[in-house]
């Protein structure tokens, strides 16, 4: 197993389009009143007349927590609920950069609220960060073939990426690979992350 | 004498073929693939995963002690993957390439480290030193790092040896001729998403992936729009996916004929590494129950 820190971005702002799209969805409610209820982090409102639903943020910026409308799609929603965070809406998520015969990159990236641009890049402690990347073949089953383990970051850093090459899979075997990216950024004592793409992944 | 001759002839001819029934019913069991060969065909074992990262988190955590440094053993859950037994179609037909889809996917449980919290908590010299010991100091690997390779390069650490051999193997079923027909057709069968007649195996995945990165940047919060973008990506995935099911099966044939005969010629090392491998795997230190 050939391990390989940093390497060429093949898809430099994938993640952050995913991000800024989550950053629009979040910017929508940004400009919404709220409700005149009191607001405790991570709580949601809704109003039931309009089904409309707000969340309750910690929010730096604004210096303590604040209502924020929902997107309209149940699948924003989830998004919103699952990276917003009262520790700061600092999250990592993952990507697969490179992608063909030789092998695949993940990598984690660090954002602090409202995660909409890179202006919003959160640097975090050396050893905070980190992403793996897992290649799997399916035959009848599926059967993990390269799996890069974790790799953590070894200066303060926003973004952090793993590879793995894998030369050849005779020994893996004939059939259709699918490559996994894992992150995590370490937040409040704990390993938080681990979004995925998982694109299908032509081999050989 | 010559009645004694015919019985001798008989008893030899019965015996050559048994022997040759002999031969062919154990060629017949006997695997073909490398990967059969390793024990590696199929899916992986139910609970692997489990033991590969109970293993990894307990021989680091003898390391970090052996280097004088309190910690407990910090167990990961297996990575987790949605709907992580589908096949690759249906795989694709409810997440597509996991671009669009992938938004707003929630992410997984946190994983508490009671080891990196403590370290924080006693001060930067005292986090320093953790970190040196679990990460390595650029000289030489961490604990980490040296039970990560321990557990998870254990396959690649053994077939070393048979590398070369194994990547020759590659390159002479790629260089059939046999494999152009294979191609062209696995080509034509990705046309209709690929936007390129010629398309390569090794450009397709980035290009599909920029394609649906590109297209999610301009859908923007409209839900509406991501529905689409997520229906049209799913149909692209399942297109390929099925491709890449017809090019396994149209490869399989010329494969076979690499790959049988090295096989054979190879077959008491590849058991000798697979009985490796399993002993390996069965020396992982575990959790007792």
């Amino acid at each position: 197993m050939r391990r390989r820190s940093g390497g060429v971005v093949w898809l430099v702002g994938l993640l952050g389009v995913l991000w800024c799209f989550g950053g629009q969805v979040a910017a929508v409610g940004a400009a919404g009143t709220g409700p005149s209820e009191p607001c405790v982090p991570g709580t949601v409102w809704e109003d039931l007349s309009s089904g409309t639903k707000y969340m309750c943020v910690y929010d730096e910026m604004y210096g303590g927590p604040r209502w924020v409308l929902l997107g309209g799609g149940q699948a924003g929603k989830q998004a919103f609920l699952a990276k917003s965070s009262t520790l700061g809406c600092t999250l990592g998520t993952v990507g697969i950069n490179r992608l063909n015969g030789s092998g695949a990159d993940a990598f984690v990236r660090s954002y602090r609220w409202p995660c909409a641009t890179t202006d919003d890049r959160a640097y975090q402690p050396a050893g905070e960060l980190r992403a793996r990347v897992q290649v799997q073949r399916y035959n009848g089953g599926w059967s993990t073939c390269r799996d890069s383990g974790f790799s953590y970051s070894s200066v303060t850093a926003w973004s952090w990426t793993v590879g793995l090459d894998m030369g050849g899979v005779a020994d893996c075997g004939a059939g259709s690979y699918r490559a996994w990216g894992f992150a995590d950024v370490f937040q409040g004592g704990a390993w938080r992350g681990s979004t995925l793409i998982s694109p299908g992944l032509v081999l050989p | 004498m010559r009645l004694g001759y015919l019985a001798g002839a008989f008893v030899a001819l019965a015996g050559m073929v048994a022997a040759l029934v002999f031969l062919a019913v154990t060629a017949a069991g006997a695997p073909r693939t490398v990967a059969a060969a390793l024990g590696t065909d199929g899916a992986d074992p139910p609970g692997l995963a489990v033991r590969r990262e109970t293993a990894i988190a307990l021989l680091t955590t003898a390391c970090l002690r052996a280097a004088g440094i309190a910690a407990v053993p910090v167990i990961e859950p297996p990575t987790a993957i949605p709907d992580a037994d589908l096949d690759p179609v249906a795989w694709a037909e409810r997440w597509g390439f996991g671009v669009s889809t992938s938004v707003a996917t929630p992410p997984g449980p946190p994983v508490v480290d009671v080891n990196l919290q403590a370290a924080d908590r006693a001060g930067p010299a005292a986090r320093r030193r953790y970190l040196t010991a679990l990460h390595g100091d650029g000289r030489r690997l961490g604990c980490h790092e040296s039970a990560s390779e321990q557990v998870l390069g254990l396959r690649e650490r053994i077939l070393a040896p048979i590398a070369p051999d194994l990547a020759r193997l590659d390159r002479a079923i790629e260089a059939d001729p046999a494999m152009d027909a294979v191609l062209a057709a696995w080509q034509r069968c990705v046309a209709p998403v690929s936007d390129s007649p010629r398309s390569t195996r090794h450009d397709l995945g980035p290009t599909l992936l920029a394609r649906f990165a590109d297209r999610l940047g301009a859908v923007r919060a409209s839900p509406v729009d991501l529905a689409r973008l997520q229906a049209t990506e799913r149909r692209a995935a399942t297109a390929v996916a099925r491709c890449e099911v017809a090019y396994a099966a149209d490869r399989a044939p010329v494969a076979a004929t690499y790959e049988g005969p090295w096989v054979d010629r190879h077959r008491s090392t590849l058991e000798r590494m697979r009985a490796a491998i399993a002993a390996a795997e069965a020396a992982w230190p575990t959790v007792s129950p």
